[in-house]
């Protein structure tokens, strides 16, 4: 089971050197975001048979969304966060902006708690620009009036509210005579154009973009982001931005953080991470981007499989169930490593392979590979297979955890690699060239 | 700048699903567009009767034939004829003005009777959805409470306390339905509430009362037009039998079920006293279910009510093109080893 880890307060003193008068708009630290898997009193009971004593138990298990992330975002800069679907991107941002409650956590927003800011002043300076131009428009509003919605949230009477409306529109490239259209009537270029005039109107500080670009094509992308930072440069505006495309992201951001299951992996300065990667998965998920050198090989992943589920995150590092360069402690082969995952597996769930009635036997069906495994490792799965065979589970499970690797054992903390900006969460060495062609290490695991 | 000033293809949109736009989508549908005739000639006869009878006090009807009230002895339970189309009753009153003049009561009950169900329903099943809670559990579980008694019970014993008047016959039935249009709304509102309109609209500040009544009931209403018009008729027939029940409409006014039920003791001398009310609830109840029907198949995404051209499409002269295509073109066929370039699945791929 997972190890609570508190990231370091470390992470936080992301300041750049080179910026050190801006003050952090916005800081979070420890933040975290659980959705109960079964709401409600009547749905959250589960009846279990076996269970001794009462049968019936109480399910609290939660989908750990976003655990435990810290970050500090100075005004005026882009923050760019990626990763793979359902790595909780988008539940950082929505919790950030206060659409989710935090489980834990803080959110600082120019120095003040979050809870402590009126509502109303948050929201006049803190906008979303959202994913889908499709829905995030309704149809049946004239698109004046949604540009129109954070002033009149904000109290502004109407006729400013169509001058403001009026100037926003011709702002973001389109015509003034559009006032009276529907959303229908536009590409979906045009309307993320609309989308960001809304963000903007009220003249925010922070501007959230959850995938901004992601519903568009190429060339409209283009055309968003330079007008993301034009603005930007206009207005002074501090992005967050959420996407999984990493060229988005390397364009527009300042920093970059590579998020894995709800936590950040990697953080540093865009140039620096798009060529010094410490991180597996950051490696793994630069090396994911096609190369248009029609010389080189085409894409080769280096993941498999989905990202585990959420409610039950694999225990130590989160990633060490996909990790190519997965750490097998001294003295293992991977095979017999392997081996030995499955046996402690076995273990933990109370039941060996029914096929087992001696040591000798489980060693031979778990770990065929014993001989290549070093003698006091080989003493410590002996031990452990005896006492699970006598019933000890408890004891056996702690003999073999003592023989884990530190990927299983520990969350790695984020820690700062090679570069003062630069921060990873990995047991590996931040010595580790970081272009070393990882897709030889043939120890990846399933 | 992104193709400014060239308008989006309309044809792209049509799943927008609004509800001017599926009425105009009726046209296609034979079936909606003969209930709307008879909902049409339904509402004339309505219209023309309330505009009589307040204002020419009957005038013109009798005029034109005979006086809906006007008793006549010796007129008693007369056969169909050309004086009496439809007959006469107990009273020697003429059947087909009365028939007539019923329209009016059976279609105001309907329409208001469904116009307090729909406003209680939209609002009940918005304002529940929106909140969600313990405001969605009391609601809804109130409105389980009505549900889970009949309706006309239910209406029986509204009209006991408050009194037999066409004004409580409305008022219990508006209420008897609600529950079915709040339901329908708040499935709908749950899952308009999670759309990003609807969070755009919370981040910018509005009050929720606003969200709720300006983006998510807009965009929900629709399926509860279609149950308006679906239960209009079912409506119409409970009006018709609480009246038959002796507790909706009150002589003299005219209305079916009443008819109905006065001429349930003569059915055996005077068949033409219950079969013509009758008959017109029918056509009523009918004429409104067409067109909920066509409403309903017009608003499913997943029927096509317009006449299409594939419908002298025929599979086996495609499949003999597509072969005939296929073996004239040199294209190699799909497998791995062509695949060289890297694209696609690797053997070395690891699982």
């Amino acid at each position: 089971m997972g190890v609570e880890v508190i990231m370091s307060a470390g992470s936080q003193q992301t300041g750049d050197t080179a910026d050190a008068a801006g003050q952090p708009l916005l800081e979070v630290s420890g933040l975290k975001k659980h959705f109960p898997v079964n709401s409600g009193l009547f749905a959250s009971i589960t009846f279990d048979r076996d269970a001794d004593g009462f049968p019936i138990t109480r399910d609290d298990s939660s989908v750990k969304a976003v655990d435990g992330v810290d970050f500090a975002l100075e005004a005026g800069k882009t923050l760019g966060v990626v990763g793979e679907s359902g790595c909780g991107k988008s539940t950082l941002a929505r919790t950030i902006l206060g659409l989710e409650e935090p489980t834990a956590g803080e959110i600082r927003f120019d120095g003040r708690p979050k809870d402590e800011i009126p509502e109303a002043e948050f929201r006049k300076r803190s906008q979303m620009v959202f994913q889908d131009p499709q829905s995030s428009l309704n149809g049946r509003r004239r698109v004046g009036h949604i540009i129109e919605d954070p002033l009149e949230g904000a109290g502004w009477e109407k006729a400013r509210r169509r001058e403001r409306a009026l100037e926003l529109l011709e702002q973001v490239g389109l015509k003034r005579e559009y006032y009276n259209r529907y959303p229908h009537e536009f590409s979906g270029g045009q309307r993320q154009r609309i989308n960001l005039a809304r963000a903007l109107s009220i003249s925010p500080d922070l501007i959230v973009c959850d995938e901004p670009v992601s519903g568009l094509d190429v060339s409209i992308q283009a055309q968003i982001l330079n007008l993301m930072t034009d603005l930007q440069a206009e207005y002074g505006l501090t992005y967050l931005v959420i996407s999984h495309d990493l060229s988005v992201v390397r364009y527009i951001a300042d920093r970059v953080a590579v998020m894995y299951l709800g936590e950040f992996v990697e953080v540093a300065p865009t140039d620096r991470l798009f060529t010094h990667q410490y991180h597996p998965y950051a490696r793994a998920l630069l090396s994911a981007v096609p190369n248009p050198d029609p010389d080189m090989p085409g894409v080769s992943s280096q993941l498999s499989g989905a990202v585990p589920s959420a409610s039950n995150p694999p225990r130590g590092c989160r990633f060490h169930t996909r990790c190519p360069s997965f750490i097998i402690p001294d003295g293992f082969t991977a095979e017999a490593y392997d081996g030995y995952d499955r046996l402690r597996s076995d273990v933990s769930e109370r039941s060996l392979d029914p096929e087992v009635n001696d040591v000798s036997s489980a060693l031979e069906t778990y770990v065929p590979e014993l001989a290549s495994v070093a003698g006091d490792r080989r003493a410590a799965l002996e031990s452990a297979v005896s006492e699970a065979l006598d019933g000890e589970w408890d004891r056996a499970e702690r003999t073999l955890e003592s023989e884990q690797s530190p990927c299983q054992a520990e969350a790695p903390s984020l820690e700062t690699a090679g570069d003062p900006a630069h921060e990873a969460a990995c047991h590996l060495s931040f010595e580790t060239p970081s272009d070393a062609d990882s897709g030889s290490t043939e120890d990846g695991r399933r | 700048m992104s193709g400014e000033g060239v308008p989006a293809n309309d044809a792209e949109f049509h799943d927008e699903g609004g509800v001017l736009e599926t009425l105009t989508k009726l046209r296609h549908s034979p079936t909606s567009l003969a209930g709307l005739l008879i909902i049409f000639a339904l509402v004339l006869m309505a219209l023309f009767s309330a505009v009589d009878n307040f204002v020419f006090d009957r005038a013109i009807i009798t005029w034109l034939h005979a006086d809906p009230h006007a008793m006549d002895q010796s007129m008693r339970y007369d056969d169909p004829s050309w004086e009496h189309p439809m007959g006469t009753d107990r009273y020697g009153r003429d059947m087909l003005s009365r028939v007539i003049y019923g329209s009016r009561t059976a279609l105001t009950i309907g329409i208001v009777a469904v116009g307090i169900s729909f406003v209680g329903g939209v609002i009940i099943g918005a304002v529940s959805a929106f909140f969600g809670g313990y405001v969605d559990d009391f609601l809804m579980r109130s409105v389980e409470i009505l549900y889970a008694i009949p309706g006309l019970v239910l209406a029986i014993i509204f009209m006991a306390i408050f009194g037999p008047s066409i004004y409580n016959l409305f008022i219990a039935y508006g209420i008897v339905g609600i529950p079915a249009y709040a339901r329908v709304m708040r499935s709908e509102a749950l899952s308009i509430r999670d759309r990003q309109y609807v969070e755009a609209a919370k981040l910018a500040g509005l009050p929720r009362r606003t969200i709720l009544f300006r983006e998510i009931v807009p965009n929900g209403i629709a399926p509860v037009v279609v149950q308006a018009t679906l239960s209009m008729g079912g409506v119409i027939i409970g009006a018709a039998a609480l009246s038959f029940l002796g507790f909706g409409v009150q002589p003299p006014t005219p209305d079916w079920g009443r008819m109905l039920s006065d001429g349930r003791t003569a059915m055996v001398v005077a068949w033409w006293v219950a079969v013509f009310p009758g008959i017109m609830i029918f056509i009523t109840v009918m004429g409104f279910n067409m067109l909920g029907d066509g409403l309903r198949d017009v608003m499913d995404p997943k029927m096509t009510v317009e006449a299409t051209p594939y419908d002298d499409w025929n599979i086996d002269e495609w499949k003999e093109k597509q072969r005939a295509a296929t073996t004239e073109s040199d294209l190699a066929p799909d497998t791995p080893t062509t695949r060289a370039d890297g694209s696609g699945p690797q053997e070395g791929d690891r699982s």
